[in-house]
């Protein structure tokens, strides 16, 4: 497309004006502008060069406190260091976190915060026994700083690909709007690289202007370098380039200057690209982005020498940004459509240095959001004593937690199927779930309550006086416990046994029937048809 | 000690001369011309060093400060890169500053003893790999940055164990790489078909305990061992056996002489080379000839640095312009030749093209950092502005091709390096009061525009050596003959200024044949 001066101050003008019926995209915006419950956004805060996780989140029950403190006993924070956040490991292990990040107590506390515990790069399973049995192939590259950045952001199967998951995700999710809605902070991040879509680079100082341009003939001599046609591949690079930016900067001004931030954040750097972000969810809708991802990050964490007063700021200056992001979003009611998760290159070792820490490999990640099951933390705590099952050597934990398994929840959660998103993370058909079950369900996908007017159908499910019934025919009127219409479907553990429907969730052990045959749910599934989900896939037969 | 290897046009040393300095400038282009190749190369070697510390040291006392700023050290920089004699020199000592990376965003405020840094990397611009490895080593900003100064033994007391920062950097990123190469620079396979590691995380401990024991050092006087904090005990490294019992200097003899042996290095560091002055797709044959001439410069020295460079610059795939073809047919070889230049190294060419000078001092005038998203000397992490494999999305991915530059060139960053292109046009203007401006002379443009003939020659001269596309050219010639009345004078300068600085061409490094 030829892009003349005229041509592109037409379009930032119909962008600036109502008239958003003259671009692309119309059926999908106007769709887009009656869903925002359906609305969903990731934000990633890269942690770069390797948070020490295990001085921000610690043990407070007395018998792993000690271990930890025996194992790092220069570094080891004291119990008055230790703010208790009432949020136990799987394993029963009680959390506190460093006081430097004493504001996010109450999120804790509300649940809108949690824990994932000691999660990690993993291909497999893996303890230090099949290490030793060579039967865990390890991730490549571990403790290498850009390897492992990578791997956050492409799974740990795709680690040579140039695209990340976030971009693959979208690409299967999302139509191709004006501004792609993989936004990253500052730079390009591999995890918003896809192969069909483009990816948007925000700067945390806003927009600019083209300076000169009050001068016509300035602009159309820039527009006139956009015709030209090179061979050179690096030209021509730099002539789209060019060309691309013009276009973005203008429409992302207009969009920005009708979304102003009205939310207190403190002057951090971490703080400004999280603004940024929030005006970015705010303009949701003149974006016609139904999906976002948001990639930030804050350097600083290589802390190999002098960590103490270093870790505290770079931990204060966390929590104080994430505290004021999560009211900015509950203000604008949109804290259950948001979700906020940490990654770091690495977990640092747990034995430590002359003043701060070496790389090392599992670590715990921070998650936040209306969305996420909080009041307890996911994983379990790992054995710190040098050469435990959970020791790879010198004090590297081996994680429990795939950071791929927690990449597939909140990819299940965007809406991808079970195979799309073992599509994504193939190594995770080696787990006995490809998911943490950290998010709820959305409200318009729960169960109804039966109701004596509504008319159901041959199959529909209801719930009434906490069980949950299916109707075996017509019916209107006719009460689930009193009436032989209503079969009772739950099972003694509380799960479904039903007839299998393509629109209804199913949990981890529901069974239902489908084609005469049982089959049971190995985790959390919605939309797939038994008996084609392969013999590792979500519906296993029971017998 | 050179063959002598002439080129065939003009534009050809015009674009020798952009590979190899920070701009050729008209007066460049007719000294090489008149020298020959060789001499021109034999002479820079020769000129003496301008170094960066003293004139970092003379401001703090002008200014009576209490020490050097960013601004002060970044403006030396830019001073040096514009203004040098020693041209060759300094753009390879920037090469090297990509590679051995330290950075103020870690370092803070240590302003002079990262120019001191940038004093010793330009000391070894052409000499021998061996002593820049050992003095980059030893450099006590090298030791702030990669934590090596401080780093002692195991001290079961306190459960600490050595740092392992410099051992893992060392080998991922100033010798071996991640990946073991084959002569031509290609990963090596195994029968899985999977890349081979060049080292283990074993290699990283052992090689983290044979560096221990060095603290201290201040500017130029590098760090010293204390044998106390040195681990005594045998190590082993890339399966190299360092014997028990061997002092820090020792070891690090060893550590030195393995690494710069390993056959990876010379190819390793004949990529990145290649990378940062000519092109970012070049052949395997290439990059092989260039890594023999690492191992090996013709008198049975391995790592000599100038031969390096002379091979890296007038290979025949540099004066033919020839790249990789990537996954297209050889017939693209031509075009995926050359680079996107770097925003550092647009602003030193334009600002070589108009004959810049400052006002009173050299400061950081541009706010490079902010508007080019990169300065000397403050990359983000000891992965510089950029990775050396990065692919853009788009051709060049596809193509299975890499544009490194490419990362910095994001819309923001793309409107506002525009901005200090126009704000150089226009600093002509500045006053004398406007002490740590740049400027230049407007008189020459002012003196020509009458005559657009002329004066686009000029033009074409002054910024393109003589390659100035023919579109820019019409363009320009139709602004001076249609649009700009010629009383408007300043006007029709700037604005051709503005259509030759904006050109895409001006932001690339290609061929020219």
């Amino acid at each position: 497309m030829k892009l003349s001066r005229r041509r592109f101050l037409q379009s930032s003008m119909a962008l600036s004006a109502a008239s958003m019926t003259t671009l692309p995209h119309t059926a999908f915006a106007q769709q887009s502008r009656t869903a925002t419950s359906d609305y969903k956004a990731l934000v990633i805060v890269f942690l770069k060069g390797g948070n020490d996780a295990y001085n921000m989140i610690v043990p407070t029950s007395p018998r792993e406190y000690e271990t930890y403190q025996a194992t790092r006993p220069n570094l080891a924070l004291t119990p008055t260091e230790i703010h208790p956040i009432s949020l136990t490991t799987e394993n029963q292990v009680n959390l506190g976190i460093h006081h430097a990040m004493s504001d996010l107590v109450p999120l804790f506390e509300s649940g809108d915060a949690s824990v994932f515990v000691n999660s990690g790069q993993l291909l497999t399973p893996t303890t230090r026994s099949t290490i030793a049995a060579s039967l865990s192939p390890l991730p490549r590259f571990l403790m290498a700083h850009n390897m492992q950045q990578d791997m956050w952001q492409t799974g740990a199967t795709y680690y040579n690909s140039p695209q990340g998951w976030a971009g693959r995700m979208m690409a299967m999710l999302s139509e191709k709007t004006e501004i792609s809605p993989l936004i990253s902070l500052n730079s390009q991040t591999r995890l918003n690289i896809s192969d069909q879509l483009p990816q948007t680079v925000l700067n945390s100082n806003g927009i600019g202007q083209y300076s000169g341009w009050h001068d016509p003939i300035y602009v159309d001599e820039y527009f006139s370098h956009f015709d030209g046609d090179f061979d050179n591949i690096y030209t021509q690079y730099f002539t789209d380039t060019m060309k691309k930016s013009v276009i973005e900067n203008a429409e992302l001004k207009t969009i920005l200057e009708s979304h102003p931030s009205t939310a207190v954040y403190p002057e951090t750097n971490l703080a400004a690209q999280l603004k940024m972000v929030s005006r970015m969810i705010q303009a949701r809708q003149a974006l016609y982005h139904q999906q976002q991802v948001f990639f930030v990050s804050i350097g600083g964490f290589d802390t190999h020498v002098n960590q103490k007063p270093t870790h505290h700021a770079l931990l204060e200056n966390i929590a104080q940004a994430f505290t004021a992001f999560n009211s900015d979003l509950t203000q604008q009611g949109m804290n259950k459509n948001v979700i906020t998760l940490t990654m770091s290159d690495f977990g640092r070792r747990v034995l430590s240095n002359e003043s701060g820490t070496d790389h090392g490999w599992g670590g715990h990640q921070l998650v936040m959001g209306g969305a996420i099951k909080g009041l307890q933390a996911y994983g379990e705590w790992p054995d710190l004593t040098p050469n435990s099952e959970d020791d790879y050597n010198h004090g590297r934990i081996i994680p429990g937690i795939a950071a791929d398994q927690i990449n597939a929840s909140i990819a299940r959660w965007f809406g991808l199927s079970d195979n799309q998103v073992l599509e994504l993370f193939p190594n995770l058909s080696n787990f006995p779930s490809p998911y943490i079950d950290f998010i709820n369900r959305d409200e318009n996908e729960q169960l109804p309550h039966w109701h004596a007017t509504t008319v159901y159908q041959n199959n529909d499910l209801v719930t009434h006086n906490g069980q949950t019934w299916q109707a075996a025919w017509w019916t209107q009127g006719n009460e689930p416990d009193k009436h032989e219409v209503w079969k009772l479907v739950t099972t003694e553990e509380n799960n479904l046994i039903a007839i299998w429907s393509a629109s209804r969730i199913y949990r981890e052990h529901d069974i239902v029937t489908h084609k005469n045959i049982q089959w049971k749910a190995a985790w959390y599934t919605k939309g797939e048809e038994p008996g084609t989900t392969g013999e590792w896939g979500v519906w296993r037969k029971k017998g | 000690m050179f063959s002598h290897k002439d080129l065939q046009s003009r534009g050809q040393y015009f674009h020798f001369l952009q590979r190899a300095t920070f701009g050729a400038r008209s007066q460049d282009i007719e000294e090489m011309i008149t020298l020959g190749l060789s001499p021109w190369f034999e002479a820079q070697t020769q000129t003496p060093i301008g170094y960066h510390l003293p004139l970092v040291q003379q401001a703090v006392i002008d200014e009576m400060r209490d020490r050097a700023t960013g601004s002060i050290r970044i403006g030396v920089w830019y001073q040096h890169a514009i203004t040098a004699q020693d041209q060759l020199r300094q753009r390879m000592a920037y090469a090297l500053s990509q590679i051995f990376v330290i950075s103020q965003n870690g370092l803070g405020n240590r302003h002079d003893e990262m120019a001191a840094y940038y004093d010793m990397l330009l000391d070894h611009s052409f000499g021998r790999f061996r002593d820049l490895l050992w003095a980059v080593t030893l450099s006590p900003m090298m030791g702030r940055y990669l934590t090596l100064r401080g780093s002692r033994k195991a001290n079961p007391k306190t459960n600490s164990f050595p740092d392992e920062n410099y051992a893992r950097e060392v080998m991922q990123l100033f010798t071996l790489g991640l990946w073991q190469l084959n002569e031509r620079g290609e990963a090596i396979l195994d029968e899985q078909g999977q890349k081979i590691p060049s080292y283990t995380q074993n290699d990283v401990q052992e090689l983290a305990r044979a560096l221990t024991g060095w603290q201290g050092g201040h500017l130029s006087t590098p760090m010293t061992a204390r044998n106390k904090f040195h681990d005594m005990g045998q190590k082993v490294i890339l399966g190299t056996v360092f014997p028990p019992n061997q002092t820090a200097e020792q070891d690090l003899e060893q550590v030195v002489d393995l690494l710069v042996n390993q056959p990876n290095t010379p190819v390793f560091i004949a990529n990145l080379l290649i990378k940062r002055f000519v092109t970012s797709n070049p052949r395997p044959e290439y990059i092989e000839r260039v890594s023999n001439t690492f191992i090996n410069n013709g008198q049975g020295i391995r790592g000599d640095l100038q031969a390096t460079l002379w091979a890296i610059l007038t290979d025949e795939d540099a004066l033919q312009g020839i790249g990789d073809q990537g996954n297209q047919s050889s017939a693209q070889q031509t075009y995926h030749f050359g680079l996107l230049k770097e925003p550092i190294l647009v602003i030193t060419n334009q600002a070589r093209a108009l004959n810049m000078r400052c006002v009173t001092r050299w400061r950081d005038f541009i706010s490079s950092n902010n508007s080019l998203g990169q300065a000397p000397l403050a990359a983000n992490s000891v992965f510089n502005f950029y990775l050396p494999d990065h692919a853009p999305q788009g051709e060049i991915n596809q193509h299975g091709l890499t544009a490194p530059e490419a990362t910095l060139l994001t819309t923001y960053q793309m409107q506002t390096m525009h901005n200090k292109i126009v704000r150089n046009i226009e600093a002509y203007r500045a006053k004398p009061h406007h002490h740590n401006n740049w400027t230049y002379d407007i008189t020459p443009f002012l003196n020509l525009h009458a005559d657009p003939d002329r004066y686009v020659a000029f033009m074409n001269e002054q910024i393109f050596g003589g390659t100035m596309p023919n579109r820019i050219i019409q363009r320009i010639l139709n602004v001076l003959n249609h649009q700009i009345n010629v009383k408007y004078g300043t006007q029709r300068v700037k604005t051709t200024l503005y259509i030759a600085f904006t050109a895409p061409e001006f932001f690339s490094q290609e061929a020219c044949l």
